[in-house]
């Protein structure tokens, strides 16, 4: 049977059989209560609190059964099984799982890079000094600006904004490359379920690790930022290296994993 | 390469260090309705699910029309039919949803049939599956299963959950099906009714273990209880050679075995100077003799 066929017959299926997946990429948007205030702090603008949605997504949309005992793997969710033993290609089945699963994680960001576009430049207040030169030496076209009542400690980011928006969908482009292979790694061991719910912890604590910065030097989530502001291209071309590579290695994972 | 459309040879599965499966081999003809019975845990889900390639057996050969299920592809699948034992479906899909999907998956789907089917039972396609009934749940996986015309059917519990009015019109549908396409059909169930009424072959997994495969007809006819008592010279120890189980009790030996192969009843008699008789046994005694510990 035509693959291309296969392919968009389960993406449809997948979109339209589980309505309440829709409701956590509204979820993702909580960036939008940030965006185009009056010089927001660089610190809140980092703050991602919702990453562990993408984990959840991952489980729901690529592996349901990973909650399920290796003998009684009869999965609810969006029915893994059902689909499985329709008449699919298992890579084809993969592929349209991912697509799905991208689809979500990626919806709501674009939609905020849009948004983005209505008020693209951003004064944001940087307190610490390091950060700031950090900024300054890194994101193109920044400068300090006076903030209100005479503060010393605004930059001014061309298309700021956009940039901060893009930055989030990078940031889950990335987590959700790293949950598509995490998902299907651990996906043949016996606790495989407690991995996943380490994983989750990890990645909902990831906030609170951001704002360190050892030494008073600056947080490495700034610093990340930074850099990704100064080689936006080459972050985006090795992410979406790294994509198809994950896709072609989960592809393959997939055919061999029992359900 | 076996012909035959289902075909397993020494097959062997075990989970977390438990052997669920322990040497499994049995060739179904084509054409042929296989009752598989076993009691719950007995192993029947595993073997379906091995079939159905969705597990890998540790050991031994697993064939579905000549191919390993495991690794088949969209072409293979079209006609393989499976109906999983639990409801697989995502609650809230609606009918239509999934009849959609089934059509556009397989060229070889039957509107005609579906539609027969699901007004035959009743079932909007607008409605979502968990506003179905449980018997109404079965009935649609049932309908997924058929629909596509498979050469191979596998049905695990296919009448778990459903009335009595129901399990009979599905299993009148299962025997409509064979008549309309030669389809081979194993079906698993612990409810023996249901065997008698559809299949021609049985087969009896205890702990793993299959311990008969043959025709209903011969299975009755070949299986029997007899009882040896008036010993002269004392009872014999150790295992009744053919027997399936052996009880003693005084000086009584009551074995269940098959009296047309290797040692007769009245062999064993004469060997062991005593009388003995013969209880003839229906389908439920013998699988209750045969799926005890």
């Amino acid at each position: 049977m035509n693959t291309s066929k296969q392919f968009w017959a389960l993406l449809k299926f997948q979109a339209v059989v589980s309505p309440f997946v829709w409701v956590l990429p509204v979820a993702f948007c909580t960036p939008l209560l940030f965006m185009s205030r009056t010089e927001p702090s660089l610190n809140i603008l980092m703050l991602s609190q919702n990453l562990f949605l993408v984990l959840l997504l991952g489980a729901l949309v690529l592996a349901p059964e990973i909650f399920t005992t290796s003998s009684g793997g009869q999965a609810g969710g969006l029915g893994a099984e059902f689909i499985r033993t329709r008449a699919v290609d298992k890579s084809i089945l993969a592929r349209s799982k991912s697509s799905f699963f991208y689809l979500l994680v990626l919806i709501a960001p674009m939609a905020v890079v849009l948004y983005s576009l209505r008020s693209p430049d951003l004064h944001v207040t940087i307190y610490e000094r390091l950060a700031r030169l950090d900024c300054l030496s890194h994101v193109p076209g920044s400068a300090l600006v006076a903030g209100r009542g005479g503060r010393s400690d605004v930059v001014s980011i061309p298309n700021g904004n956009v940039l901060v928006a893009a930055w989030r969908a990078w940031e889950f482009l990335s987590l959700a490359i790293l949950v598509q292979v995490f998902v299907y790694a651990i996906h043949p061991f016996k606790l495989r379920r407690y991995y996943f719910w380490a994983f989750i912890l990890l990645v909902s604590l990831s906030p609170m690790l951001s704002t360190f910065s050892p030494g008073g030097s600056v947080p490495w989530d700034q610093h990340l930022f930074f850099r990704y502001a100064a080689y936006q291209s080459s972050f985006w071309i090795l992410t979406l290296a790294s994509l198809l590579l994950a896709q072609v290695w989960c592809e393959r994972r997939f055919a061999r994993l029992e359900q | 390469m076996s012909e035959a459309p289902i075909h397993m040879q020494n097959v062997s599965r075990s989970f977390d260090g438990v052997a669920v499966i322990r040497n499994l081999s049995v060739s179904i003809r084509t054409g042929s309705i296989y009752g598989f019975l076993g009691r719950n845990g007995a192993g029947k889900t595993t073997t379906i699910r091995m079939l159905a390639g969705l597990i890998r057996p540790d050991e031994g050969t697993v064939r579905v029309s000549g191919n390993d299920p495991f690794l088949i592809g969209a072409e293979e699948r079209q006609r393989l039919g499976y109906m999983s034992e639990k409801a697989m479906i995502s609650p809230f899909a609606r009918v239509r949803t999934v009849l959609n999907l089934g059509r556009a998956l397989y060229p070889s789907w039957n509107p005609a049939l579906a539609d027969a089917l699901i007004a035959k039972y009743g079932i909007s396609p607008r409605r979502r599956l968990t506003s179905l009934s449980q018997g109404s749940q079965r009935i649609f996986s049932f309908i997924l299963a058929i629909a596509p015309r498979p050469s191979v059917l596998l049905l695990d519990e296919p009448a778990a959950n459903l009335d009595v009015v129901a399990r009979r019109e599905v299993l009148d549908d299962i025997l409509e099906l064979i008549r309309d396409c030669g389809c081979t059909v194993l079906f698993s169930t612990h409810i023996l009714s249901d065997v008698e009424r559809v299949a021609d072959e049985i087969g009896i997994l205890a702990n793993g273990t299959l311990r008969v495969s043959e025709p209903l007809d011969s299975l009755k006819d070949s299986i029997r209880q007899v009882r040896f008592f008036g010993f002269r010279g004392g009872a014999p120890g150790g295992d009744i050679p053919g027997s399936f189980r052996t009880v003693r009790s005084g000086d009584d030996i009551t074995v269940t075995m098959r009296i047309n192969s290797g040692a007769t009843p009245e062999d064993l008699a004469a060997r062991w100077s005593c009388q003995h008789e013969t209880r003839a046994m229906n389908l439920e005694d013998i699988f209750v003799e045969l799926s005890r510990n």
